[in-house]
């Protein structure tokens, strides 16, 4: 079913659309939590609750991109349990290494307190990068996808992929650092 | 929180026309357990016991697990340690199902309670530890079980990655934890993956597996009937793989709250001992799963026994025993107490008895009485006719051979 049509059962309250919504995205939202949590059966969970999410934010939402916005749930649901139960150590997940990894783009000496301004620089920045690049850095840093993984998307060397995301990581503290953000 | 987990959200935020498509693979998971949300509701469970009854035709192919302890149910002894029962849950839902009638649920679940079994094994989890890292294997047994794995498929090594705890873990691990191999991947010919865990999971995933035509796999359109007839075509296939001596293949299929199945296909080793056939039935089986084109994505294979320390058999209270306990609130469940219908179970709401084995990073593999229990229909927004049914579990071994433990009904 295509991604209007689903979006226009969400505005109907048509419950029909949490069926078409697992059938289509189910696969995809269930690799974004397994990447976080590597859980099977924790990553079933935040899916099931992607479409109750869903289901209270369609209306007023009417996403342009239905498998984005979908994904965002499960992101943030993921990594929201991934902080709140970490004292369990979830064993596999990318999170740790991502915020190691993106520890060298920003300082902690001052806390962020514009989201709004830093999600704006962060758009700025990611149109100004190379369609590829910006590709293996989302897929790193928004899907939570290991370095292996990528390699294999894009037929590409571990090795390779680890300098495009150092490289891109590099750019991003040298952005950051001139909008003064993190100093 | 810190800037860095800030610039992780952040990221999250990227501008929609920025965030790539994910092509290619879909890792798609079949729902075993469903939560209930509030008003969107889980599932009605349509379980399909397929039983194919196979000898394994190709005996000179040697199990991936051969060189490991095969623990099977001979030389038994007394088990004397005290065993800590509780059951740790997640905070997402609960653990329920749906279906329009409790006979529509079947399962090939071996035990029964004409078995009337006095005793049952209890096995320590060696791999299980309280950072939730499942590790125990040591890198030479992790290849082997990857090398018989690539041989029994008639695949050939390309490359092979490790990854230690340490690699991704942090905070105040100990240091033998984090030196512990979590799991070593193998890409073999054909595009074939194989992932061997530290506690000697298997996953072996496929890039295009196409099943010959005629046959239909897939989680949400396929009858118990085409079920039937994929496992029986899987199980012949991957007989040498599996090395089940009388696999017995089935699926379970679940249904969303609008009545879409979605089917997963497991199949284990039935064996004529009925303990060592609950034991395969738990523990020992394997799992394969389709991809969104009717392909086979991924087989599962478990074998926790092999990592585990064999504590003896210890005494079973009986079914009556364990409802009177279910009854007075002794149980553990994810269900919330406002869903049980009257504030308290009683034996009419309770619809169905099994015995099982959880298997999901625990410290011990004890049985428990699992109860399906008919919870208070109003409490959710399902379609006419639809019964929920909450899961409690109470220990089935005998109090006297458990620690002290503090029961919890609800979340």
């Amino acid at each position: 079913m295509e991604d209007l049509h689903i979006i226009e059962l969400y505005w109907q309250r048509d419950e029909s659309a949490i069926k078409e919504s697992q059938t289509k995205y189910g696969g995809y939202c269930s690799t974004i939590a397994n990447n976080i949590l590597h859980s099977e059966e924790d990553s079933e969970e935040c899916v099931n609750d992607t479409w109750l999410r869903a289901w209270n934010t369609m209306p007023p939402e009417k996403p342009s991109r239905l498998a984005v916005f979908l994904g965002k749930i499960t992101r943030n649901l993921a990594i929201d349990r991934y902080r709140r139960d970490r004292s369990q150590k979830y064993g596999g997940g990318q999170v740790a290494l991502c915020l190691d990894e993106l520890g060298e783009c920003i300082g902690e000496d001052t806390p962020i307190e514009d989201r709004l301004a830093l999600k704006e620089l962060m758009n700025s920045f990611l149109s100004s990068l190379p369609d590829k690049n910006r590709n293996i850095f989302l897929l790193r840093y928004w899907y939570m996808m290991s370095v292996a993984e990528i390699a294999k998307r894009n037929g590409m060397s571990e090795g390779a992929v680890k300098m495009v995301l150092q490289r891109v990581r590099d750019k991003l503290r040298a952005y950051l650092e001139k909008e003064g953000v993190g100093v | 929180m810190t800037n860095k987990d800030i610039l992780l959200e952040v990221i999250g935020d990227a501008g929609e026309r920025f965030v790539p498509e994910l092509t290619g693979k879909k890792k798609k998971h079949s729902v075993l357990k469903w939560s209930a949300l509030g008003g969107v509701c889980a599932a009605a469970v349509i379980v399909c016991v397929i039983v194919l009854i196979k000898m394994n035709k190709n005996e000179s192919a040697i199990s991936p697990y051969v060189n490991l302890p095969q623990i099977g149910n001979s030389n038994t002894k007394s088990g004397t340690d005290k065993i800590n029962p509780t059951i740790r849950f997640g905070e997402m839902g609960f653990e329920g199902l749906m279906a329009y009638d409790i006979s529509e649920l079947d399962t090939p679940n071996p035990w029964n309670p004409d078995l009337k079994l006095s005793s049952l094994p209890v096995y320590r989890n060696l791999a299980y530890n309280d950072f939730g890292e499942m590790v125990y294997l040591s890198e030479e047994q992790i290849r082997e079980i990857a090398k018989n794995t690539a041989s029994a498929l008639k695949v050939d090594v390309i490359d092979t990655k490790i990854t230690y705890v340490k690699d991704f873990e942090q905070g105040e691990v100990p240091d033998e934890i984090l030196k512990s191999i979590y799991r070593i991947d193998v890409n073999c010919s054909d595009n074939t993956t194989i992932t061997v865990y530290g506690d000697g999971q298997i996953r072996i995933e496929f890039e295009r597996n196409t099943l010959p035509s005629g046959y239909n796999f897939s989680h949400n359109s396929t009858s118990k009937e085409e079920a039937q007839k994929v496992m029986d075509y899987l199980s012949d296939k991957y007989g040498s793989l599996l090395h089940y001596d009388n696999a017995l293949c089935f699926s379970i299929a679940d249904r969303s709250f609008s009545g879409v199945e979605n089917r997963s296909y497991y199949v284990y080793d039935r064996s004529d001992e009925p303990v060592q056939s609950i034991l395969n039935y738990n523990l020992s089986f394997s799992k394969f799963a389709p991809d969104d084109n009717g392909d086979l994505l991924c087989i599962w294979l478990n074998n926790p026994l092999c990592v585990s320390e064999y504590l003896g058999d210890y005494p079973i209270i009986s079914v009556d025993e364990a409802t009177e306990q279910l009854m007075n609130g002794k149980y553990f469940s994810s269900v919330p107490g406002d869903y049980i219908r009257n504030g308290r179970i009683s034996k009419e709401g309770i619809a169905k008895i099994e015995l099982v084995y959880r298997n999901n990073k625990v410290e011990y593999y004890q049985p428990y009485y699992k109860y399906y229990v008919e919870l208070d229909s109003a409490a959710f927004n399902m379609a006419d006719g639809l019964k929920n049914y909450g899961i409690f579990y109470v220990p089935a071994i005998d109090s006297e051979f458990l620690e002290e433990y503090k029961y919890f009904g609800e979340y």
